[in-house]
Formats: structure tokens, sequence, C-alpha cells
């Protein structure tokens, strides 16, 4: 056990030095810029493979299906692998939540999947039910787009908040009475009185929802196009399995994500523990990284709403 | 070890998503194709422009057209007005730098375009005002949309050729984007700034340099 939190703690390290450096040096911001720009191109090609595979279907039916839904699983993939506010939500949540590791995986495949199936239900209703044009689907399309930003500010805005309470009660207990410290608990969910921990079990499971909704409300905008195509072609089977294949794509690529914040938490708390003042300190810094993840998702949503609504007139929108 | 690795490129991952998280992505390709022509008689420059749209958007506005009271082709005529219509405030997303400066264009003669495999093809002509051959020995201009909704790039190896008069003494080559790390740090602070998404665009668009 003792390699392991050794080997941890190194990583710990790696991954601090690594941000430090990225942020202070100006040849990595470049790398990233290149591999940004890698990402970009990649996801150009893969755009017209995807048109020209959804055409393909009518000739050459099942085969042409197949490199359909493999090129869906890579373009997801590589979708995540680029900016996002899921991964910022889903590595808040985690870092600051104890969780295991299957439930950080399982919320990430939760979130991508909803993301696919927010595509899909807004596309059928809008061009099938309201039978609207391909052209004015898009225009809801990017309304729906609008409306999802806004909601994740208040997602943000609501993590902010539940974590100040956390932190404020923790800190006014801890004036009150040493005990609570020498209690032997060292978990960062320790909570005092039997109420609090009512109202926090019940909180997770809110709060599992909250971010399977906050990432899901935001239809794949790649997702949308694949669809939208594929509906107009006729080809609502392909579609399907086409998003299907992006979802599980983004699905893996944020279980990834997910995977190392659940790690780096443990890293985080293995340090904390080594020091003499267990408890308190255990449990204020998730409640201060809720309160930094939540403010940074609500500048996310916010300036992502604002920039949406005052922006003029997109030409091609 | 496996952890190792995993750790490793999630590491990656999340400083990636952390200073990036600002960047929009495009949700619109087009393929590029510019020409040059250069007159020493009128000293005038021009620049002629192909805008190749890709699939989905072409479907989307060919499908549209088809329900146009006059027509799929006059649909798609109303569509490409509409749009150059609104494309003229910003310079038909055309960046002319003469001596350091920033040139504003004007539309030079019509509009044409045509679908080939599904995909809209846009011809015309935009050049720059206030400007002259004789004025400047060594010019550039890019042509990208500044947030960044459309990505619009020239095919891959492909060379600008220069017409006119002046063709023979002038060369050209076309600059990969390179967004320094002044352009990264900028695009980070556009969490700040609300109106910042219209630089974006400039951090991925390809610069196209004429020296004479």
């Amino acid at each position: 056990m003792g390699a392991q939190k050794g080997l941890f703690f190194g990583v710990f390290c790696f991954a601090v030095l690594a941000l430090i450096f990225i942020c202070l040096n100006t040849d990595t911001n470049n790398v990233i810029a290149r591999y940004l720009l890698t990402i970009q191109s990649v996801q150009r090609g893969l755009h017209a493979n995807l048109s020209d595979a959804l055409r393909a279907i009518q000739v050459d039916g099942f085969q042409a299906l197949i490199i359909l839904v493999t090129l869906s699983f890579v373009y997801g993939v590589l979708h995540a692998a680029g900016p996002g506010h899921g991964k910022v939500v889903i590595s808040t949540y985690l870092l600051s939540h104890q969780c295991q590791l299957r439930r950080g995986v399982a919320l990430s495949f939760a979130a991508a999947l909803t993301q696919g199936l927010t595509a899909v239900v807004v596309v059928f209703s809008v061009f099938w039910l309201m039978e609207l044009s391909m052209g004015q689907t898009r225009g809801v399309v990017n309304h729906v787009e609008v409306l999802s930003f806004a909601m994740i500010a208040v997602v943000g805005f609501y993590i902010t908040c539940m974590h100040t309470v956390r932190l404020l009660r923790k800190t006014t207990s801890r004036g009150r009475s040493i005990d609570s410290r020498a209690d032997g608990s060292q978990r960062c969910d320790h909570h005092h009185g039997p109420s609090a921990n009512d109202l926090e079990k019940e909180l997770t499971l809110r709060g599992f929802i909250g971010i399977i909704f906050s990432i899901g409300i935001r239809p794949c905008s790649g997702a949308v196009i694949v669809l939208l195509l594929a509906f107009s072609l006729g080809h609502v089977v392909a579609g399907l399995f086409a998003v299907l294949a992006m979802s599980l794509g983004t699905a893996i690529a944020i279980a990834l994500l997910a995977t190392f914040s659940v790690y780096l938490r443990r890293v985080a708390q293995w340090i904390v523990q080594s020091k003499h003042d267990v408890g308190y300190l255990g449990s204020i810094i998730p409640a201060i990284l809720g309160i930094f993840g939540g403010g940074l998702i609500f500048i996310l949503g916010s300036s992502f709403f604002i920039s949406a609504i005052t922006a003029p007139a997109h030409p091609f929108r | 070890m496996l952890r190792v690795c995993a750790l490793a490129a999630t590491t990656f991952f999340l400083a990636l998503s952390s200073v990036t998280s600002a960047l929009g992505h495009p949700h619109m390709w087009v393929d590029l194709e510019s020409r040059v022509v250069l007159n020493i008689d009128d000293g005038s420059v021009a620049i002629q422009q192909v805008w190749l749209f890709d699939d989905f958007f072409s479907t989307s506005v060919i499908e549209d057209s088809s329900l146009y009271p006059g027509g799929t082709n006059a649909g798609i005529q109303n569509e490409i007005e509409r749009i150059t219509e609104a494309l003229k405030p910003y310079n038909y997303y055309t960046e002319i730098e003469m001596g350091g400066k920033k040139l504003s264009s004007t539309l030079v003669g019509d509009i044409s375009w045509e679908v080939i495999d599904n995909r809209i093809k846009m011809s015309f002509t935009v050049a720059p005002n206030e400007s002259s051959v004789s004025d400047v020995q060594g010019w550039s201009y890019a042509i990208f949309d500044p947030t960044y909704y459309i990505e619009m790039l020239h095919a891959e190896g492909s060379s600008i050729t220069i017409e006119g008069d002046l063709a023979q003494k002038c060369s050209s080559w076309i600059e990969q984007p390179n967004p320094s790390a002044d352009a990264v740090a900028l695009s980070q602070s556009t969490i700040l700034d609300n109106n910042a998404d219209d630089t974006v665009g400039r951090f991925f668009a390809e610069t196209v340099h004429v020296s004479c």
C-alpha cells in the first residue's frame, strides 16, 4: 500500500508541475494550440466522411452503415478530447465529492448518453413532429443551445451555494467542539449529526441527476448535424446508430477524465491525512474545490449565454 | 502501470480543458479557393474566391429551397443573396492587410453559384477599398469567420495563383494557422470578455502573403 501511495503522490506532483509548466511556458501553449488544430482538422475530415458514409448507405447498405458507426465513434472520442463544459462539470463534482471509481465512470456514461438522447429528442420532435425543414430545425437547435448555457450557469451557481453552505457548516462546527476532529473518521464527506448526513445522501442523488442534466441538456452538435442529414435522407435507423456510437465514444473519453479525478482526489486526501489536523482540513478542502469548480461552471455557462444573446446575428445561422 | 498511463493521459486532458475551455469549435466547414488579380494599369487589387460549403449545410439550404415558391434554384439564389448581404458588414470574411493597415473590402461584380455533389459552391470577387498595387510591396489577406462558427481553409497543399499584369513579378504563400502563446492567452480571456468571441476565428485562420 505504501508503494502505491508513493506512486500516487509522484503522479500527483507530476500533474501539478505539468499544469504549472503548461500555464507558464509559451512553447507548451503552442503545443496545445497545435494539438487543438490537429483535432480540428481530423474533425473536419471526419465530417466529410460522415456525410459520404450516410449517402453511401443507399448504395452499399450494411457496409456503409458499419463505416458510419465506426466514424461516429471516433468522432465522439475526438469531440470529447477537445474543450467542453462537461469535462469541467464532471471533474469538479468528482474532485469535491467522495466517489467510487465505478460511480464516476457510470456518471460519465450516463451524461454522454443523455447528451446523445437530447440530440435525438430535439431533432426528432422538431424535424418530424413539428415538421419543420432542416434549416428551421438548425435554428431551433441553436436556441436550445443558448437555453442550455443558461441551465449550465444555474447548475454552477447551485454547486457553489451547496459547497458554501457545507464549508460554513464545517467551519462553525469546528469552533464548537474539538471532539468532532477526534472522532476517528477521516472521510471527506464526514458529517456532524445525523440530520446533515441524511441531507447529504439526498444531495448526492440530486447532485448525480443535476450533473447528468447539466451536461445532457446541451445536445451534441455533431450528433445534431448527422441526425438531420440522416433524417432528411430517410436513414433514420442509421442516424440513431451513429448517435449511439458517438455518445459511447464521448463517454469513454469522459470516463478517462473521471478516473483521473477520482484518483487525484484520493491522492490529495492521502496527503492531507498525513498531516496532523486530519478531520478539519480534510473536510473543508472538498468544499473549497466545489466552490471554485461551481464558480468556474457558472462563469463558463453565463459567459456563453451572454455572448450568445448579445452577439449580432451570424450570417449563416 | 495501467493506472499511471491512464493518469498521464487524463492529466493532459484536464490541463487541456482548463486551458482551452473558452475556445469554440466550428459547426460548419468551407473549402476555399482563392486567386489574386493584380493590375498595374489601374493599380487594382482583387481577390477571387470560391467557397465550397459542406454537405450538411448545403443539404439544409437545398432542402429549404425546395419549399420556396419559385422553385429550388430560385430558393438557393435567394439564400445566397441573403448570405452575401449579411456578410457585407463583415467584409465578406476577408481581412486584407496592407502596410500594417487593415482595409475594408467591397464586392466586385456578380456572385455565382452551382451545386456539385450535393455541395453548394459560391464564387465572387472582393477588392480592398482605398488601395493600389503601387502602395505596397508585401501584403496579406485572410479569409475566416471571426466567431469560428465556420472553419474556412484552402485545400491542403493548394497554392494561390496570381493573375494580371504583375503575375510574373509577384509570388504568394499560405501561412498555416499557428496560434501563438499570446493568442492562446487571449482566447483564455474570452471567459471574461463577452465579445471577445470575435477574436477566436483569427487564430485558426490561414494567412495568404503576397509579395511583389
